[in-house]
């Protein structure tokens, strides 16, 4: 068994990308082994982080559009070279700057937990420890929205883009100044 | 504040909609703006709309 899994491990570690177009400064662009085209890009995402002056400009969304699908295939088959090469543009991304990424689920077909759960799992399968991945969920009345984010392990603004999202996510809520001092001068710790 | 996912005809915006909408939002809001935006540019790629063309209306990308 445990050679079994070793080998199975060791599987997914030889898995190569596909080669992959960089079309500067928009989008990458590959196709797969089943000839489906896919564009991915990122997409200027400050207005989220406005109040976040010096993080704004190096936040980015995610985007991964199947562009085109060969006539007679109505469902993707499965196929990890998909996941290793969005993987790997990801983490590319993220280890030639201070960028972080965001990605948020299209929930408009009800499918969001299906593409949050493939997300997720292709990050676990395939991130060298490189990348954090925040997994967020945010309430809008009946809605639960699925959302990460992703920054490189070694950004310089990793513990301000950790904060800045737990408290955009509403996972936490930053005292006011008046209050932290009230806190930090209380004697009775 | 409303933000509407739902499916309607798609209408051509400018960065300069959701960058409005986006203040007016407040915390988590802010996040459904941007996936309004994000979506609105898989609409706008799916209408023709080249990445030229999103660059012209203010929409900004990124490639290392």
């Amino acid at each position: 068994m445990v050679y079994h899994l070793m080998n199975s491990e060791k599987q997914v570690l030889d898995l190569q990308p596909y080669n992959y177009i960089t079309y500067k400064p928009d989008y990458y662009t590959f196709v797969t082994a089943y000839k489906y085209e896919y564009h991915c890009y990122f997409y200027d995402f400050s207005a989220a982080f406005s109040e976040y002056p010096e993080l704004a400009p190096k936040v980015f969304g995610f985007n991964l559009d199947l562009v085109f699908k060969p006539e007679g295939l109505t469902r993707v088959p499965p196929d990890p070279g998909i996941a290793v090469t969005v993987t790997n543009i990801l983490k590319t991304f993220l280890s030639k700057n201070e960028n972080a990424v965001i990605y948020i689920c299209d929930y408009s077909d009800n499918r969001e937990k299906a593409r949050f759960y493939t997300f997720t799992n292709w990050f676990r399968r395939f991130n060298d420890g490189s990348v954090v991945h925040l997994k967020g969920m945010i309430r809008a009345g009946e809605t639960t929205i699925l959302n990460a984010m992703l920054i490189n392990r070694e950004n310089p603004l990793l513990n301000d883009f950790i904060e800045a999202y737990e408290i955009l996510t509403g996972i936490y809520t930053k005292p006011d100044n008046d209050y932290l001092d009230n806190i930090l001068n209380d004697g009775d710790w | 504040m409303q933000t509407s996912l739902e499916k309607a005809p798609f209408q051509q915006r400018t960065i300069e909609y959701f960058t409005k909408k986006s203040q007016e939002a407040k915390g988590k809001e802010k996040l459904l703006v941007a996936l309004e935006m994000s979506k609105y540019i898989t609409a706008a790629r799916e209408h023709g709309l080249s990445f030229d063309e999103l660059r012209e209306a203010g929409f900004r990308f990124a490639t290392v």
